[in-house]
């Protein structure tokens, strides 16, 4: 499954609601046991809201930090978002590995 | 009331004697002095002060001074032709300004990321300093769309003496008053402080109180200065220097007002 962040958040790419959203279409795809390419080309996020709710929640939805190393690939995600789902994933313990391309 | 030569976020006290004026009286006189300045802050200190005025149905009359075409002018004019004179329906863009240093938007709700967008090219910032504006301006316009009980929110960014500013005022619920539904502190300075701790927030469904906190940490590794000024409270850190000012107010500003400052050479 591919997650196209210009086109799904087209309107909102910032808050909790968003990043709530974000989550749930990555927790049921994992689930599924598929992959994810979350593509972030083009945009610039900032914002730890939408961050903290999408990725650094994930455990909420029953996936480990192994399933997102596996199943989620990162592309186009800008080198200060990366920075910054780092740090909220390690203030929630749930540390993941970033690799965008 | 006389305004003063510089309007910015620094004497905020002078701007809430004429913002208490407008409970007092019917119709009041703004004078503008000659050679006035005002900073992309000041312009969105003014434009809540009309806000403000507008809605408690209060006349204002602009004496601006001076003559010469300065950006100062071209913005009180603005204000005074197209915002004060306005009849009829209030558009959602009403307010929006745009010069060569500043921009500046008021909303009546809802997010507005168009903004961001403007704000690289514009001042043609780095990459860098354009995710922190962002990072900056994207919590505290959430925060005053979440709090403020849905009132007109203003932001604005600008360049001013080799610092970018950039900011969101809001003239709703202020941080005081909503945290005190929750937390137990003695006075207004207190949980202003409380607000910028990670971890307090106020909401019931989804856990915050990250944004705020991390914006600190990006306005301190660039060394800028932040001022938030809500109910009676208004606090300054000067990253620089690791001070902070705390202080109350003489008059409460009923809303919240949140200013950062990052020192910036240009592009």
């Amino acid at each position: 499954m591919q997650i196209v962040i210009k086109k799904i958040f087209k309107k909102d790419w910032v808050t909790r609601e968003a990043g709530e959203q974000l989550r749930k279409m990555i927790g049921d795809c994992i689930k599924k046991g598929g992959k994810v390419e979350l593509d972030f080309t083009g945009m610039t996020i900032a914002s730890t809201s939408f961050f903290d709710e999408g990725i650094a929640k994930l455990g909420m939805e029953g996936c480990s930090p192994e399933e997102i190393n596996r199943l989620i690939v990162w592309k186009g995600l800008h080198p200060r978002d990366q920075e910054l789902v780092r740090m909220l994933c390690q203030k929630r313990d749930f540390e993941i590995k970033i690799f965008s391309q | 009331m006389i305004f003063p030569t510089l309007i910015d976020d620094s004497r905020l006290d002078s701007y809430l004697i004429a913002l208490k004026s407008l409970t007092e009286k019917k119709t009041v006189e703004w004078v503008f002095p000659k050679n006035i300045r005002i900073s992309p802050a000041g312009m969105a200190i003014l434009c809540c002060l009309v806000e403000a005025a507008k809605e408690k149905e209060v006349l204002i009359h602009f004496i601006i001074r001076g003559r010469r075409k300065t950006d100062a002018l071209h913005f009180l004019n603005h204000l005074n032709s197209h915002v004060l004179s306005h009849k009829g329906v209030v558009s959602p863009s009403l307010y929006d300004y745009e010069s060569e240093n500043s921009l500046l938007i008021g909303r009546p709700s809802g997010l507005d990321l168009g903004f961001m967008e403007k704000m690289e090219p514009k001042f043609q910032l780095s990459d860098d300093l354009d995710f922190d504006c962002r990072l900056i301006l994207q919590e505290l316009m959430q925060n005053s769309i979440d709090h403020s009980g849905g009132e007109r929110y203003f932001m604005y960014a600008g360049l001013w003496e080799k610092e970018i500013h950039c900011g969101v005022l809001d003239m709703g619920v202020s941080i005081p008053a909503k945290l005190r539904q929750k937390y137990d502190q003695p006075d207004d300075i207190q949980l202003l402080l409380l607000a910028l701790k990670e971890g307090s927030t106020t909401r019931r469904e989804r856990t915050g109180g990250l944004g705020l906190s991390h914006f600190r940490d990006v306005l301190r590794r660039n060394k800028g200065k932040l001022t938030v000024a809500s109910g009676w409270a208004q606090i300054r850190f000067y990253f620089q220097t690791r001070n902070a000012q705390k202080s109350t107010l003489k008059y409460r500003l009923p809303g919240s007002w949140c200013f950062a400052r990052i020192p910036w050479g240009g592009p």
